[in-house]
This record gives C-alpha cells, structure tokens and sequence, in this order.
C-alpha cells in the first residue's frame, strides 16, 4: 500500500538545528534536501521544499499530502498534518527495515537532542524517552570539541577508529569536558584517543538513555550524528550487539513524514 | 433497606422470643423444645418460669425427653448448635442473641446522650481473646461437675436447691437481668445476695464479673462479648463458616471507617492488605463495617457464591 | 511568630528578618483578568457568575475580617476544615499555581525548591490575591520543603506547625494524630476566642459532608464513555473550593451537576487519561492545558481534590467521637507520597477500571524528591497492568510547553495506536 500507489507526498521534519525535507512516490524517495533552520522554521521549510521540489523535478502542487514534524512543525502553516518526530521515526524505520532483523530499539542523535525509542512486536511506538535538557548528549557535543581539537567533523568519526588506546573523559557536562580536552591537549596526548574517548562518552549517554526504555534487538541508529561511524562502533563494543544506520540517517523522520502523509491520503 | 435496620427487628425479635418466648408457649400450649432449641443455655429453671411474680409451669420439654440422661439432651441442641456455627458461626452473636440486644440497647442510650465510647487498648483486647477459652473450659467442667449425672455419681449434695434439679445459671447471679426484665424484681434481688456456701460463692462472683461486664457496655460497646463462652465457641467457627466477609482490596481507600464503627474493636478488616476473606476471631457479624464502607463493592457480605449485602456510598441523613 | 500546634513556646528566638517585598498590582491584574477568560469554560456549560467569584470572595473576607472574624490559612490537605469551620474560623487553601510570584519568592528562597513552596510563600509575600489574608497559617510537616518554609513564613505571619508522623498505621493515628487534632481544636478555640460545641462541630460535619456527596456524584459523570465535561473545567471549579465559602460551593456544584447531567459530550472521541502525582493548582494549567489537546482528562488522583473524596463517618457523636472521625479521614486515606508504603497504588489500579483510563500522565514538579522516589514503585505496578505511562517533569515556568507537546502528544498517539481508532 505504501510502495504502489500514485501518491506524491511530501515530510518536513524542523529540527532545532537542519530542516529536511523528504519526498515520496510510489515508495521512493524521488527529492531530498536539507538547510540550515537557523531562527525561521517557516522560511526554512519553505526554502528546503523548493530545494527537493526542484531535485524531484515537481511542483508544489504535484504534492497530496505535507505532514511537518520535529520541534517547529506547528509553524508551518501550509502542512495539512503535524505529527511528532517520534511517530515518524519508527514509522520509516519499520519501512526500510534492517538486514540484521526486525527493529525493536531506535536511537535518534539529533543536534540538540537526543530520543531512544522502544518498539513493540507490531513495529509501534511502545515506549520513548528524550534527552532534550542536556546538550551531553548530543550532536552539539561533537561540534564543540570538533572546534576545540580544530578539526572537520567528517574527519572525527573515522580519526577516533584509528585509536587503539582510547582515554576515558570524565566530564559528563560539554563545557567541562571541553575543558578536559584542553588539558589532555596540553598534555600532549594523542588526538585519536582523545576522539575514541569522547565518541565513548556520547555512546555511554545513549545507553543511559536508551536503557530507561530497555534495549531490544536490532537497534537502529539515525538523526545527523549517525552519520558518525565512531559513535556507531562505540555503540556496538559498547551493547556487544550489532547496530545498523541506515543511509541518509538524517533523513529518517522526514521520511517517516512522508510515509505518515501516503496513509492519510 | 440498610442492614441495621434490619438487624434492629431481627435483634427485637430474637431477644423478645428467647426472653419471654416460654411464656408465649405458655399460653399457646406448646412445648419450648424444640420450638426454640437455643433457649435452654439461658436460664429457665427446669419446669416454671416466672413472670411478674406469678409463677408458670410449663413442661419445658416433652416429658420423654425429660428421662434422658444430659448427655443425651445435650446432643441435639448440640448439633443445633453446629449446624448454626458451620454455617453462621457468629452471626448468632451478633442477631440473635438476646444478650447481644441488651447491651447494644445500653450502647443506644449511650449514643443519644452523647456520650463517648471507650475503646480497649489492643492488649486488653488480646487478654480477653485468651481469657474467654480459659473461661469456657472452667465453665465447662465446673457444668460437668454440678450436672445431676455426675452429682450422683460423685455426690455432691451441697449445690442441690430445693427442687433437687440444678441448673448452672440459678446459682449465678447473671440471671439477675433476665429476671428484672420478666419483673421478678424479688429473684433479681436474691440473686445479688451473697451466698454463705463456698462453692456456691465462686459462682457468685462469677456472676458478679458477668453483671460487670454486662453494664459496662454502657462504655465500651459489647463488652460482655468479650468474654462469652458462647461466643467463645462461636468465633471459633468464624474463620471458615458459610457466611463470610469478602473485601476488595484495590477499591480500599484505607480510611479507616471499618475500624470506627466495628463493636468489637477487630482491625482485620481495616489491616488486610492482599487476602480476600477478612473473616476474625472476635467478629460476631454485625454488619456495620459493610454498611458504612464508603466504596462501592469494597466489603461484600456472601454466603458461599451468594453476594447478600454489598458495601455503598450514602448520603448522609 | 512559629509554634506547635498545642504548645504555647515560640520556636525560634533569634532576629533575622526578610526583605521587604512590594506588592505587584499588574500581576494581581493579570491573574484576575486570566481567571475570567478561563471560567469561560465554566459558563459554557452554562452556569454564570464564575468570572468574578475571586475579587467578590476577596472583598467578603476583607469585609469578615473587619468585623472580626478570623482566617485560617492552610497548606496540604491534613488540616481538617470542619473544625475551623466550626470555630467561625474561614478556611483558606494557601497552595499557590502562580508562576510570577516565584519570582518574588526566588530572591529569598534557594531556586532548588518546588515550585508550589516558591509560589505560595512568594504569594503570601507579596500580598497577592487572598493569599495574605491570614491570621494564621497551620503548616504540616510532610515534606522537607514545607517544613523549613515555616521559619519563613514566621516572619511575618503567625505559624502553627502540625507535625505529620511518617507512617500511615492505626497506633501512629492514635499515638501521634489525634493528639495534635485535639490541640488543634483548643488552640482554633484560643483564636476564634469561642468555645466549639458539641452541636456547632456535628453540623459542621454534616455540613461537609454534603460537600464530599456532590463531589462524588460530580466525578460519576465523568465516569460515562462519553463525560459531560473537560479536566480544565473541572478542575476550574474544584479550584474554587480552596477559598469559595462551603455552603455556596456546594450550591453551585449542585447547579452544575443539573446542567451536566443532560448535557451531551463533546469529549467522546478523545482517549482518556488520567493525572496523578504533584497536584496541578490554578493557574498551573500548563500541562493540564497541553494534555487537553489530545485527550480529555477524566480523572486526577492528587492531593489537590483528593481529600474530597473520602468521607468523614461518625459512629460516635460525642465530642471525642467526631474528632477522632475528622481526624481519622484527614490522615488514614491520604496518598501524600511522604507516607512510608504509601498505598495510591490501588487506588490508581481501581480507577483505571471505573473511569476506563486509556492512559496516566505522572506529573511531577522539578525538585519534589518525595514524587521523584515513588515513580519508579508507580512505573512498575502500571507495567505489569498494561496501562501505558508517561512521566513529565516541569515546574511552572512556560519555556518547556512545546518540548511537554511533543512527549504528549506521542504519547497520545501511541495510546491511539494500541486501542484502535478513537
């Protein structure tokens, strides 16, 4: 029903730092496209829908259905539907399902924050916890000490598998341990175990904060910071178990929209 | 029609059959037994009963009966009994019972003046729960002793009273009530007197404990329940008799009104926690913790599957 | 001045002394023009004069009070109402939903403390609505919060302290509560300068009663599959008890009651959930208001009304009787969470069937310690029944309203989900 049909539907997940935008058709993903949210959830949405409209070669009035979702959803006005990230996510992760087996736990690593997210046997929601209080835990805390250490953030991932010693941080608070890096800096130590150190930390956070909801096999791992295949291995030596991200993980929720929009159609 | 009202009838009734029902034989020419099998315990004198000085005799028993040994006599008011206690246990105590009925009429002068009830500490209460066996053990052998079979046997004369039968309530002086409410005012009175026989004043005094007890449910409601043997023998049965108290526990809001209204000072009710039946020791089955339970369906009374009263919230007045 | 109830010593001898507050008549404002556009919900359903119900109590206490009476003001829910009633006193709930007060309260008070603590005594401060018009405010101990606000507030009002034991047993009542009860009484008498008697306290009771009566009948209607009115204008209403004099209260539930009775829902095709944990006080509405989005709350089970439900039943009308039945109702059915084995489990697990609950929603305020340690007791008896659970915790401030959304709203989504279409 969600792959074959005629329906052109569009997601728009705002997101406190990126808003992307997803659209579908006929179960594929025909345009895509991702800018900055800065202080305008609407112009933002608006831009990014032109930007994916554009690569899908349509129009917005091609378009049957727009569900918005993710913390500025209720700004756009011109969506028909708005439905929260978390439903979303579960919704495409069940849809693109993983090679390792049926999903049972979600973890979204946003930029500012952070979701874990407990399917049932069915593939619903049955239970969510989010970590939106605390940047520790997120994807700001990697752009921080990206900037601390002068480094690109695409570099950091697979700098951090190089290390075969990684050190242990023992700040929990991004401020702080941005402090802790100086000092270690300053120490002369190495940089990839720095980096191993600190993708543990934010993996350690994740657990913590996936383990309020329990933690089931096969977990998925999207939002901006999947892209980060550090913190993907950090997860896996840290669960023992096998992680999967799907590809483009940052546009899973919008995805999700998107899927949520052909049923309402 | 809530509970207590028809409890007050039920009591009225029961106490005025048990009381004065040997006169109501009288005049209808029947034999008492086995009209009303639970009267022979409270004190007729074998053969007459007296009513305002004038004296009635009646053929108590159908005069076959009166040939049998005690022990034969005994046994079908005690399978009676059994039959009541299986499948009632206390609710004798706490309907029928005639001496119930007084006490709880002292405890109705009590509340229209206003006065406050005395509760017992709960150690006072648990002397009493081992007190009343002790006691009932006592008065069963000391029956045993004085019953005509074993005076002949052993010969005890000095408790014979002028008919040559005894009875054990004659030489107590706890028939002093029954007696005042038939108008024999002249038997109550000689019943107070001390007697000179030694024997004779232990039973005195036990009957002076009973008078004590008795009146002093003025205060504390049902006090002379607390060391019935009768009720004795009746809360043994409690625990697995027929008719039974069912409390749903999750609709319990703990507020402790069980407690308040219940007699006989029992926290079962009020303390069970995670079991269904709240059936206790001291329980005579009044009712009234049923009655003013403010949840509904919280305390159900039920006969074996039968659901009879159900607990409800009321308006009040 | 601070003392114990029945005691005649002062606590504390030592001078220290706050700053002076001045009272802030555009917060005043605010509140009083927020309560009439929120009591629209109330004459919706078609009962009128609930838009001034705060400025014209306020104007009869201030009036009362110059002829002499005197006012009792309260926080929690221990203090038994029918002996203040009974001595002449007026009752007042000092529990405060104000957010701008906590402001005030802040410059004094360490900002680690719940937020009700900060808005009462921020309130009571800065004279704000009726909150300063108590002679005396009778304080529990029942949480560590409650207890050290004492000090502060006996700075400048008279402080009675009911000391509350920690366990919830008959011995605790007889020993520890029903003293502190009877004290109470005589130290009300000292104040009121009148001698309670028998008869005023038995229709006093009576009086209340009636109160918990239409109470009762008010929350069967919620009961229905299709409930003739909202959680806001429910709680809207039952807010009003917490200054509303007794008898008018009750007349006008009774007014409503009629009009609910055959009113047809609008609340049908919303799931229903249920609130419990830190009690949810006007203007406070914030989640309430949130959850309402979603689904109609047809039940909370919090110490703001709770103590409404449960009757006082007198066995024994003597004096001694009708106080220790008082005070037995204002302790044994409590469900404050500083009760060790505090049972509002079951009370929870029977309401999920009576009011058919699809989902509860654990309210808890940033910083109460006693919520936070019973979630994890709540969490698990509501897993093992299968009823779907959702903890925010916030205080009153508004910044968190969309993240709150989002949780609620998936929330109600997955309860959605789970029983079908609604």
């Amino acid at each position: 029903m969600l792959t074959n049909n005629n329906f052109i539907t569009a997601g728009i997940d705002v997101g406190s730092v990126a808003t992307k935008v997803v659209i579908l058709k006929n179960g594929k993903i025909v345009g895509k496209s991702l800018t900055l949210t800065k202080a305008d959830p609407f112009h933002a949405a608006t831009f990014a829908l032109k930007k994916a409209l554009k690569e899908a070669r349509l129009h917005k009035n091609n378009i049957n259905f727009i569900v918005a979702t993710g913390y500025g959803r209720r700004a756009i006005e011109f969506a028909n539907e708005t439905v929260t990230e978390i439903i979303c996510n579960a919704k495409a992760a069940n849809f693109l399902g993983s090679p390792f087996g049926k999903i049972g736990t979600i973890i979204d690593l946003g930029g500012q924050d952070s979701k874990a997210i407990l399917l049932d046997n069915d593939g619903k929601v049955e239970r969510f916890v989010m970590n939106d209080k605390c940047s520790a835990g997120t994807g700001r805390f990697l752009e921080v000490m990206a900037r601390t250490l002068e480094l690109k953030l695409d570099e950091f991932g697979k700098l951090s598998l190089k290390s075969k010693n990684p050190i242990k941080i023992n700040s929990t608070c991004t401020i702080f341990a941005e402090t802790e890096i100086i000092s270690l800096i300053a120490q002369k130590k190495k940089v990839e175990d720095m980096i191993a150190g600190l993708h543990f930390s934010i993996a350690e956070k994740l657990v913590n904060l996936a383990s309020q909801i329990g933690i089931k096999d096969v977990i998925f791992f999207d939002g901006g910071g999947a892209k980060n295949v550090g913190i993907k291995v950090a997860l896996e030596k840290m669960l023992g178990k096998k992680v999967y991200v799907p590809p483009f993980p940052e546009y899973v929720v919008a995805l999700g929209a998107a899927l949520i929009g052909v049923e309402k159609c | 029609m809530g509970i207590s009202k028809i409890r007050k009838a039920v009591r009225i009734i029961s106490f005025v059959l048990i009381v004065y029902g040997g006169l109501f034989a009288y005049f209808l020419g029947v034999k008492i037994f086995p009209l009303i099998p639970i009267s022979l315990p409270i004190s007729y004198s074998a053969g007459e009963i007296s009513l305002l000085g004038k004296s009635y005799g009646i053929h108590f028993f159908e005069d076959w009966i009166m040939d049998l040994s005690p022990f034969t006599l005994i046994l079908p008011i005690l399978i009676t009994f059994l039959i009541c206690w299986l499948l009632f246990a206390s609710f004798l105590c706490g309907w029928l019972c005639p001496l119930g009925c007084f006490q709880d009429f002292l405890s109705f002068i009590r509340k229209k003046l206003k006065i406050e009830k005395l509760i017992l500490p709960k150690k006072i209460e648990k002397f009493f729960d081992y007190f009343r066996y002790i006691f009932l053990f006592l008065i069963l052998i000391i029956t045993f002793l004085i019953s005509d079979y074993f005076v002949n046997q052993v010969g005890i004369s000095a408790i014979r009273d002028m008919h040559g039968k005894v009875s054990v309530s004659k030489t107590s002086c706890a028939g002093t009530v029954l007696d005042a409410l038939r108008g024999e005012i002249e038997k109550a009175i000689k019943r107070l007197t001390p007697p000179s026989q030694p024997i004779r004043l232990i039973f005195y005094f036990i009957g002076l404990l009973f008078l004590g007890f008795y009146f002093g449910s003025f205060f504390i409601e049902r006090f002379y329940c607390r060391v019935c043997p009768i009720g004795a023998v009746n809360f043994l049965f409690n625990e697995g008799s027929f008719l039974f108290l069912e409390k749903d526990n999750q609709r319990c809001t703990r507020c402790g009104i069980c407690l308040e209204v219940c007699p006989m000072n029992q926290r079962k009710v009020y303390e069970e926690r995670i079991r269904n039946k709240v059936d206790s020791m001291r329980c005579i089955k009044c009712f009234k913790c049923v009655e003013k339970c403010p949840e509904d369906n919280c305390l159900k009374v039920r006969f074996m599957k039968f659901t009879i009263f159900s607990s409800k919230f009321k308006n009040i007045g | 001045m601070l003392k114990i109830v029945g005691e005649k010593e002062e606590i504390e001898k030592f001078e220290w002394n706050l700053p002076k507050i001045f009272p802030d008549k555009k917060v005043e404002k605010k509140i009083l023009k927020l309560w009439e556009l929120d009591s629209k919900e109330i004459e919706k359903i078609g009962v009128k004069g609930y838009g001034k119900i705060i400025s014209k109590r306020i104007k009869e206490i201030r009036k009362m009070k110059e002829n002499g009476k005197k006012v009792v003001g309260y926080l929690c829910n221990f203090i038994p109402e029918e002996l203040i009633y009974a001595s002449n006193c007026i009752p007042l709930r000092v529990c405060c939903g104000i957010y701008e007060s906590i402001n005030v309260a802040e410059k004094i008070l360490p900002m680690d403390v719940c937020p009700l603590i900060k808005s009462s005594f921020g309130s009571t401060l800065s004279k704000l609505l009726w909150f300063d018009l108590c002679d005396v405010i009778i304080l529990p101990t029942s949480c560590d919060g409650k207890k050290k606000l004492a000090e502060f507030f006996s700075k400048f009002k008279d402080v009675w302290i009911l000391h509350l034991p920690n366990l919830k047993t008959e011995d605790e009542f007889n020993r520890n509560f029903l003293p502190l009860i009877k004290v109470l009484k005589e130290d009300l008498e000292k104040l009121s300068k009148k001698r309670i008697s028998r008869d005023e306290l038995e229709k006093s009771i009576k009086l209340f009663h009636k109160r918990t009566e239409v109470f009762r009948k008010l929350n069967e209607l919620r009961k229905k599959n299709q409930p003739p009115i909202n959680g806001i204008g429910f709680n809207l209403i039952l807010f009003t008890s917490f200054f509303e004099d007794v008898e008018r209260w009750i007349k006008n539930i009774n007014l409503l009651y009629k009009k609910l009775e055959r009113k047809d829902s609008k609340f049908s095709e919303y799931p229903k959930v249920m609130l419990i944990g830190s009690p949810i006080i006007w203007p406070n509405f914030k989640l309430l208001k949130i959850v309402e989005e979603f689904a109609v709350v047809v039940n909370e089970t919090m110490c703001s009304f709770e103590h409404l439900y449960t009757p006082v039943e007198v066995d024994d009308w003597s004096y001694e009787g009708m106080i220790r039945a008082l005070a037995r109702k204002y302790f044994l059915p409590s469900i404050c969470p500083c009760f060790l084995g505090n049972d509002i489990v079951d009370r929870i697990l029977q309401r999920i069937e009576d009011y058919k609950i699809d989902g509860i929603i654990y309210h808890q305020l940033k910083n109460c310690l006693l919520f936070d340690m019973e979630y994890y007791k709540i969490k698990f008896v509501l897993e093992k029944k299968g009823t779907p659970l959702l903890r925010i915790q916030t205080d009153y401030a508004k910044e968190d309203v969309e993240q709150i959304r989002t949780r609620v709203e998936t929330f109600i989504n997955i309860i959605k989900g789970k029983y079908g279409n609604k």
